[in-house]
């Protein structure tokens, strides 16, 4: 039996080209790895009795029944599909860059896809919009089955392309999603960086909840590039011909402030935060969804 | 800036290489879409100094890094005292070889001379494991000292065998007496080029030199006297053209006291030799003093030799040791040429009748002294005899044997010139000169009027010894040309007063004889003062001083040294009086060089009797009283006998070949070409331990209108080894011809080893040092070279150099390290 790890490695996600397939594997394979039932979660109205099995969260044995059968059944309960989760995804240009097996839209998009079944099979209701310097695609949040192929449909057919303009996004975001939600915004914040971050930051002063991908690729956070190189500036950037050995140090260095920057804005703003490479398996990031979302009903 | 591998100093163009790859990467460049684009440009600003700064260092090393690589492989060479720390340095290793005769000293292992080869190879050898290249220049001082005296004999024009014996440094004073009699001092002039001379001339040496040295190792020592000095003025301009390389001079040599008790001109010369790095290393090829026995000369002992007159040959030995040696016996050989049908032997010594004499038994000889005996011989033929002395074997051989050559025709010709028409003035010599009888003195007297001077050319005078002329009241200028002509070339000339001339003879003589003559070469006048006239002596009762008082002087010699005056019954009563301010020779010249004439006896006044005056080659000498009873008895006394036999010896000696010569003293044969052809096969003297002689052939040149030359000579630049080494060698040199009737004849030339080079006392180190002072040297044994141990492994300039381009490399990897140009180790693994 081959180990469900796998399922989740960019190299093996590349080979399923459908989003559906690429959603399902993953997330199958993610939650069987965690040893815990994927499909009923933490609500109020009760469903049914089940023999406990190892794993099972132990808050849920019902106690009665075992001082009664002397046998350990665990509660399940119907979920709660309040939740409402908008995924946001950058598509500009500078989100198509990759060497790897999946470049930084397609990695992002597939996370947002696995988030989006994931959502969608406990019943919560899941919105998808992507933007570049204007929003491209604006789905609303549905919890319907049949909305998770609207969703894939959207995320496949989106080329990235065109710069980052995250402050008017934003700004219509939050007038297309005024009610609470959780927002999980993958992105590369190359661009305007610091009116995306205030963006983010009044969004969450709106009452969101939200989750941000920072998607990068290896290239982009190891600069191995030896060989004379001629650098051409994506969105609009200059371009740069060089011996990127020689500025490769230099690079770094200003790329950890950006980082830097990044990640102790998103603290500031109480902005759950992600680097996440894009040669990373994609567990990671399901790990830090499923925390966010459980974090978000807890406040809400 | 000078590589010994030249066409590899095009792989300096490989220095361009880095700068090309690092343009042709600039040009070839990877495109790629990058996102993170601000990063990197303000990486770009940020260090883009710094960036192009590193990028040019390290392009500089590396093309540094590819220059020294390619400057090790085409070894670089550096005249630099500091650069030849790193670069590659040639070594020229200068050997000058004193081969001269006493370096065949076999006291010690082998001969000196053979110690000194072994010291060269080892030279050699150890240069194999030293790093760098090496060259070796090798120049045998025999060689050296013929060339420069051949090149200064040229220069100055001057043929004159004399002068040759003196620049080969043959002719140092002796006790041969029969050593060279010219004044000429060697000119200064160009010296030859060391590459017509020099066994071995910056020869690279390889890794096994056997075959290099193996024609220097079959050289033998030369039989000359030769310092070192014309080999060193060789090299001189060897060492100012070679700047570039790192020069070690060798001179080795057996460091006798007679070559370098007095080292002044070698101390100069070494002084003088260019640039301060050059290496000077004085190699002493034999171990110690010792003891040696020379035969110094053998020679006759009297001026007028002739066929069937006994000849006295003196043979001086010599004992140059630290003892006195006792009972030496002197082999002495006569070998005779007079018989008509002679024929050369190649395989033997000498063509000629050997005979061996009875052995000369010496009962002592002093340390340092001289030892004279006389050997009685009589050659009852004309012909060209050798009479050889020969000692016992000793550690140097080549100054154990010597010999001397007598040129012995029936008779020796003299020409009275009588003013007087019966010749009753020459009554008295004739009767000196030939007395009759048993008494044979080789002397075969005409009397000739003054007119035969006239009518005679030069060539019929010159078949005379010697002129004596006596009462002649003057002479035509045909016959005065001839006579200063027959002296001018060596001949010899008396000219005695007669009562019967006048005042006006002495003024015509005045007038004539006083003036150089016109056209003449030599411009010196056949009498150098003037007459005033004839005069009394004055006598002067009770006075006991003779009437003659003689010098010293080939002419009274054997007359001198006695307690008493000989000439004591001697009676002078008339003389001719010279000028008063002309008959002082020194107070009328400018130098004492000028002075060619002197009073060689004087009157009881001291007003001059007899004169001897130098004119071109040959002597007048002026007998100023008449050989008359009037005028003085001396013709009656004794001693006019014996003055009148050594006047004929003195005067015909300038004319006689020398019976013997040192070695390597060109020959020369002149003859009539109406009497003898051309072609003459010269025999010389077999090599040592062989009895084959070398022939040469020579073809005899025009000397005159009717007479050859044939020359045997050393050191032109055709002459090969062989040639050089058989001309140059000690013995008998028979040179024989053959006569227009088709006869042999055979003239011999003796070739000796000049005596000094018998004297085998060393010089000390401490000597040696106070000589040299002021010059860097290091005073050697010639053993100790071939023990010396080369540094090979801690010396190895190449090794440096590749230490040195490894701190090249290392620093270049910093410096790309430095610049980013190194993946960090974690990135590299993945």
């Amino acid at each position: 039996m081959p180990d469900s790890k796998e399922y989740l490695h960019p190299e093996a996600i590349r080979r399923i080209a459908s989003m559906e397939l690429r959603a399902r594997n993953i997330v199958e394979g993610f939650m069987s790895g965690m040893h815990r039932s994927p499909y009923f979660g933490q609500s109020v109205e009760f469903v049914q009795h089940r023999q406990y099995v190892p794993g099972d969260d132990l808050r849920h044995i019902d106690w009665k029944v075992w001082s009664r059968q002397d046998k350990l059944y665990i509660k399940q309960y119907e979920e709660d599909t309040s939740l409402r989760c908008t995924l946001l995804l950058d598509a500009s240009e500078s989100m198509s860059y990759g060497r790897g097996a999946l470049n930084k839209f397609d990695y992002a998009a597939t996370l947002l896809a696995c988030l989006a079944f994931l959502t969608l099979r406990q019943q919560d209701a899941v919105g998808l919009t992507v933007f570049d310097q204007k929003i491209q695609t604006r789905l609303p949040w549905r919890s319907s089955r049949s909305h998770l192929q609207s969703i894939y449909k959207a995320l496949t057919q989106t080329a990235p392309k065109n710069k980052t303009n995250l402050t008017q996004v934003f700004r219509e975001i939050s007038e297309t999603y005024p009610k609470r939600s959780l927002m999980v915004l993958a992105s590369d914040f190359l661009g305007s960086e610091q009116q995306t971050l205030k963006s983010l930051a009044s969004l969450k002063h709106a009452g969101h909840d939200i989750l941000v991908f920072h998607v990068l690729d290896d290239d982009e956070l190891d600069f191995p590039f030896n060989d004379p190189t001629r650098f051409e500036g994506m969105e609009a950037m200059s371009d740069l011909t060089c011996n990127p050995r020689a500025l490769r140090e230099g690079y770094l260095e200003s790329l950890q402030r950006f980082l830097d920057r990044v990640r102790h804005a998103c603290a500031s703003a109480q902005i759950d935060y992600r680097l996440i490479r894009t040669s990373q398996h994609i567990d990671a990031a399901l790990t830090a969804y499923l925390t966010s979302r459980m974090a978000h009903l807890r406040t809400r | 800036m000078q590589f010994l591998f030249q066409p590899l100093t095009w792989g300096f163009l490989l220095v361009l290489l880095p700068l090309l790859i690092h343009l042709i990467n600039l040009v070839r460049y990877r495109r790629t879409q990058w996102a993170a684009m601000e990063f990197l440009l303000e990486s770009a600003r940020k260090h883009r100094r710094w960036v192009w700064l590193k990028q040019a260092l390290l392009i500089a090393s590396r093309m540094l890094a590819v220059a020294i690589a390619v400057a090790m492989l085409a070894q670089w060479i550096s005249g630099s005292k500091w650069l030849s720390l790193i670069s590659q340095t040639t070594t020229h290793h200068y050997v000058i070889l004193d081969d001269s005769a006493s370096m065949g000293d076999t006291a010690s292992n082998g001969s000196a001379y053979k110690t000194a080869l072994n010291a060269i190879q080892s030279i050699a050898s150890n240069s194999n494991v030293q790093d760098g290249s090496h060259l070796l220049t090798v120049i045998r001082a025999s060689r050296a000292a013929i060339a420069t005296a051949n090149s200064k004999e040229s220069k100055s024009g001057q043929a004159d065998i004399g002068s040759v014996e003196t620049k080969v440094g043959a002719a140092k004073s002796g006790a041969d007496g029969a050593t060279t009699n010219s004044g000429v001092q060697p000119t200064k002039s160009l010296g030859p080029q060391a590459d017509t001379v020099a066994d071995l001339l910056s020869r690279t040496i390889p890794s096994d030199p056997t075959g290099l040295l193996s024609k220097l190792n079959s050289t033998v020592p030369s039989f000359l006297d030769c310092s070192a000095s014309d080999a060193i003025e060789l090299i001189s301009p060897l060492l100012q053209q070679a700047t570039t390389e790192k020069a070690i001079v060798y001179l080795m040599s057996d460091f006798r006291s007679k070559d370098w008790g007095n080292a002044t001109l070698i101390k100069q010369q070494l002084q003088a030799l260019p640039g301060n790095a050059i290496d000077l290393h004085l190699v002493d090829c034999v171990p110690e003093s010792h003891e040696n026995l020379t035969v110094v000369s053998v020679v006759p002992q009297q001026e007028v030799l002739a066929a069937g007159v006994p000849a006295m040959i003196n043979i001086a030995i010599r004992n140059n040791g630290f003892a006195p040696v006792r009972n030496v016996s002197v082999r002495v050989t006569a070998v005779d040429y007079g018989e008509k049908q002679l024929d050369p032997k190649p395989t033997a010594n000498y063509s000629g009748i050997v005979t061996e004499l009875p052995p000369l038994l010496i009962d002592q000889i002093e340390p340092g002294k001289l030892v004279t005996r006389h050997v009685q011989i009589l050659f009852p033929k004309s012909g060209s005899h050798v009479v050889e002395a020969q000692l016992p074997p000793d550690s140097l051989l080549s100054d154990n044997i010597a010999r001397c050559v007598l040129d012995l025709q029936e008779g020796i010709r003299v020409l009275l010139v009588d003013g007087d028409a019966a010749g009753k003035h020459s009554f008295f010599f004739e009767s000196a000169l030939n007395p009759g009888g048993n008494a044979k003195t080789g002397l075969i007297m005409s009397r000739e009027g003054p007119e035969y001077l006239r009518d005679a050319d030069v060539a019929a005078l010159q078949n005379y010894a010697c002129i004596i002329m006596q009462a002649v009241p003057s002479l035509d200028p045909r016959a005065l040309s001839n006579l200063h002509t027959y002296v001018s070339r060596g001949g010899g000339l008396a000219v005695f007063f007669g009562e019967q001339m006048s005042m006006a003879d002495y003024l015509r003589y005045n007038s004539t004889w006083t003036k150089a003559l016109s056209g003449a070469d030599n411009k010196t006048p056949l009498m150098p003062f003037t007459i005033k006239g004839a005069a009394d002596l004055p006598q002067k009762p009770g006075d006991t001083t003779p009437d003659l008082i003689a010098d010293s002087h080939p002419v009274f010699d054997p007359l001198l040294g006695l307690s008493n005056s000989p000439f004591q019954f001697v009676r002078i009563q008339k003389f001719v009086e010279l000028d008063k301010d002309l008959a002082d020779p020194i107070a009328n010249s400018t130098t004492n060089s000028d002075v060619r004439w002197k009073s060689v006896a004087s009157l009881r006044t001291g007003q001059p009797l007899l004169i001897d005056h130098a004119i071109g080659d040959g002597r007048v000498l002026y007998g100023l009283t008449a050989l008359d009873r009037q005028w003085t008895n001396w013709p009656q006394d004794p001693t006019f006998v014996v003055a009148a036999l050594k006047m004929v010896g003195y005067l015909a000696s300038f004319r006689t070949p020398q019976s013997s010569r040192y070695a390597g003293v060109p020959m020369r044969w002149d003859f009539s070409s109406q009497e003898m052809l051309p072609e003459i096969q010269a025999f010389c003297p077999p090599s040592t331990g062989t009895n084959t002689k070398a022939i040469l052939n020579i073809n005899a040149v025009p000397s005159g209108e009717s007479s050859l030359q044939a020359s045997l000579s050393a050191g032109s630049n055709q002459d090969t080894d062989d040639v050089i080494r058989a001309v140059m060698a000690s013995g008998n040199f028979e040179l024989w011809g053959t006569t227009t009737q088709g006869d042999r004849v055979v003239k011999n030339f003796a070739r000796n080893t000049p005596p000094l080079e018998g004297e085998l006392m060393k010089i000390d180190a401490v000597d040696l040092n106070r000589n040299l002072s002021g010059i860097k040297f290091s005073f050697k044994a010639a053993d100790s070279l071939s023990s010396t141990t080369s540094l090979a492994g801690f010396a190895n300039r190449n090794m440096l150099l590749m230490l040195l381009l490894l701190g090249l490399l290392m620093f270049e990897q910093w410096l790309a390290w430095s610049a980013s140009y190194h993946l960090p180790q974690k990135q590299a693994k993945t």
